[in-house]
């Protein structure tokens, strides 16, 4: 890996903000975080080169290495690492709380970028990968894939996406979802504000349907620490609700308050054999991907 | 009216607020973000600013600076008025309305009833007077009456003061008040009060000597004793006289009654004689004492009447011995007087100086108004209590 991939290890949101193209960004998400990395894959046949062994009889004579045979007169058979594909089905919360935030990244783009890299990551490993996306209470659907033409479609999808409205209700969801019946991870980018248990509902649905679900829980850093300052007036982003508060009399209570809606929402994931994630703006991507990837290789 | 008209400056204050509530509603940075669930609940740490902006609290706000500014102004406000406001009042004694031939010879009151002023009696409740200017007559609706007819009892009439306070209250300020009427010396008690209105005084021309009947009882079948009294506008007095029944002879020099008193003893006389000096004194009397029945006006004894003292035809107070040892023994000598009480200050003719009987001179109204700063810091203090309790009443929590 060259000196560049190894800046791109810690890379941020906020970095990427300044790289006008997703693929590319992406690439340096993926290419920096997988410095280094040994995925262990079973031998077998594949793409990438594993090992030569002698020839058997009843070996594919396609995988026979005749270069090799030129140059010593012996049958070796080329071996990959063996690869077992699955699934990937990325549901972005593209709703209006979404739109939230903090120097110039929201949690949009934190999402779009990571959702990218996921996808990027999904694809060189061969999964199909397909994304979902959540605004104004419907679901934009791009069904799992493995061609490298559905992947820039996907990037190309995921720079359009605008946060607009609301979580959509199940039905809306089930109907993108049901048709992929194959198994794998079904990914949730979003920052999971609930205006009652809307999305601990659909994860508890998704899990009934045998979907390994993975949340990635985005909030912004000083939304988490409710890092603001002196007399402040918040706007609700999904109703336009305002709210005049003195920062720091409300700091304590506040931050107890989110803390103690996030184990909520943690044990009800949890509970339903899913996992939750959190991530923070300021973060780099490569926690998450590794915790994808962990659970990836899992799954495979 | 405020007594402290300084401090309405404060009402410079109201700004306060009002910059407050306008700086409050400036345009400022909004922060948007995911959701407010986690913290709509803290209605603690809502901002006092933000409350700022709501309209109904400005406004009690508002109201309290105005009550605690106009309390420290001290306002007074008058305790009630008898009618609108009139700029010229003219009061008039009820006993010239009796002679219509002094209304005709006063130029004042020919022009009065020809300028038609607003006239009133100079009697309790200021009756209203309507003038008749073709005729030059006066007449007194008898609902404008609050008492006796042209207050003919003492206690009805009130001191000039009272009048005038009352007539002043019904003349607006910087107004007039013209008294035509003779100030007498029994009307003028107490202090002189100072008048919003200015007073003109104009008395009318003195009255003639006047002679009345104080009190009289028969002494034989032809004789009558008459206790008579006179006075002009120099002074009073009273006389007696003794003549034919129906004669009324004026006794221009002053005399005592002649009272005989007899009781038990030495010490019953001596509180017969106290008694009598207390009756005396009460309803305006000079006695003294005698010993002979022949010269006594008026016989007060605890003892039984001898043949002596029942040929004389005089008035005879004859009390129980018992009554001498009695605390009430005044009381009981009050009740068994034999002649009227003189009715001195309704009968007294003597006058005083107009100069005299004009009201004290000055702006200052007359302190008949109450004093608002009670109320007023009560008012504020009930607006501030419901100024807090909007201001930190829990917020309806959000959908």
């Amino acid at each position: 890996m060259s000196g560049a991939a190894l800046s791109y290890r810690f890379v941020t949101a906020r970095t990427l903000a300044l790289v006008r193209d997703l693929e590319l960004a992406a690439r340096m998400v993926v290419d920096g975080m997988m410095l280094g990395r040994h995925v262990s894959r079973r031998a077998g046949a594949g793409l990438e080169f594993s090992q030569y062994r002698s020839y058997q009889p009843g070996d594919d004579l396609r995988r026979l290495d005749w270069k090799l045979l030129g140059r010593s007169d012996r049958y070796f058979v080329r071996e990959a690492e063996s690869e077992t594909s699955i699934t990937v089905r990325i549901l972005l919360d593209a709703t209006g709380s979404m739109a939230h935030e903090e120097n110039g990244v929201s949690k949009l783009d934190y999402a779009r970028f990571l959702a990218a890299a996921l996808a990027l990551l999904a694809h060189r490993q061969g999964d199909a990968v397909g994304l979902y996306v959540l605004s104004d209470g419907r679901a934009v659907t791009l069904r799992p894939r493995r061609e490298p033409s559905h992947l820039h479609r996907l990037l190309h999808e995921l720079e359009r996406i605008q946060p607009a409205g609301r979580w959509p209700v199940w039905s809306a969801l089930e109907r993108a979802l049901t048709p992929d019946a194959a198994r794998g991870i079904t990914i949730l980018l979003g920052d999971l504000h609930e205006r009652s248990d809307e999305i601990r509902a659909s994860v508890r649905r998704l899990a009934g349907a045998h979907h390994e679900v993975l949340c990635f829980q985005v909030l912004g850093d000083v939304e988490r620490g409710f890092g603001y300052r002196g007399t402040v007036t918040l706007e609700e982003l999904e109703t336009g609700r305002r709210l005049d508060l003195v920062a720091e009399r409300a700091r304590d209570r506040a931050v107890s308050r989110l803390e103690e809606q996030l184990r909520e929402l943690r044990y009800a994931v949890e509970e339903s054999g899913s996992v939750l994630i959190p991530c923070l703006l300021a973060q780099p991507f490569e926690g998450p991907l590794r915790e994808y990837l962990a659970r990836r290789d899992r799954r495979a | 009216m405020f007594s402290a008209p300084l401090w309405l400056y404060g009402l410079a204050t109201l700004a306060i607020p009002l910059a407050l509530h306008l700086w409050s509603r400036r345009p400022r940075e909004v922060i948007r973000v995911g959701s407010l669930r986690h913290i709509a609940e803290l209605a603690e740490a809502r901002s006092w600013s933000a409350r700022l902006t709501e309209p109904l609290l400005l406004a009690l706000r508002l109201g309290i600076l105005a009550c605690i500014v106009l309390a420290l102004a001290g306002p007074r406000f008058s305790a009630g008025r008898l009618g609108s406001s009139v700029n010229h009042l003219v009061l008039i004694e009820p006993a010239l309305l009796l002679d219509s031939s002094l209304i005709r010879s006063d130029p004042l009151l020919d022009s009065l009833t020809r300028s038609r002023a607003t006239v009133r009696l100079l009697a309790r409740g200021l009756p209203r007077v309507q003038l008749d200017g073709v005729r030059t007559e006066f007449r007194v609706p008898s609902s404008e009456f609050k008492g006796s007819p042209l207050g003919t009892r003492n206690a009805e009439r009130g001191t000039l003061w009272d009048l005038l306070v009352s007539a002043d209250r019904l003349v607006s300020p910087g107004g007039e008040i013209t008294v035509i009427a003779r100030p007498r010396v029994t009307t003028l008690g107490g202090r002189r009060p100072a008048l919003r209105a200015r007073v003109t005084w104009h008395a009318p021309a003195p009255p003639k000597p006047a002679t009345w009947a104080a009190a009289r009882w028969r002494t034989a079948d032809d004789s009558l004793l008459s206790l008579t009294g006179w006075g002009d506008a120099r002074g009073v007095g009273y006389g007696q006289a003794r003549g034919p029944e129906g004669a009324c002879a004026d006794c221009p020099v002053p005399r005592s009654l002649a009272v005989l008193t007899r009781a038990a003893d030495s010490a019953g006389g001596r509180r017969l004689g106290l008694a009598l000096l207390a009756v005396a004194g009460l309803l305006g009397q000079r006695v003294h004492p005698v010993r002979v029945a022949d010269s006594a006006d008026l016989i007060l004894t605890t003892a039984a009447l001898n043949d002596s003292l029942l040929g004389l035809d005089r008035p005879v107070v004859s009390l129980e011995p018992a009554v001498v040892a009695s605390p009430t023994l005044a009381d009981s000598v009050m009740a068994h007087w034999p002649w009227q009480p003189l009715e001195r200050d309704g009968a007294d003719p003597r006058e005083v100086s107009v100069a005299q009987a004009l009201p004290a001179a000055g702006s200052a109204g007359p302190d008949e108004s109450r004093d608002a700063r009670t109320p007023l810091l009560l008012f504020a203090l009930a607006l501030l209590g419901v100024e807090r309790w909007l201001a930190t009443r829990p917020r309806r929590r959000a959908a």
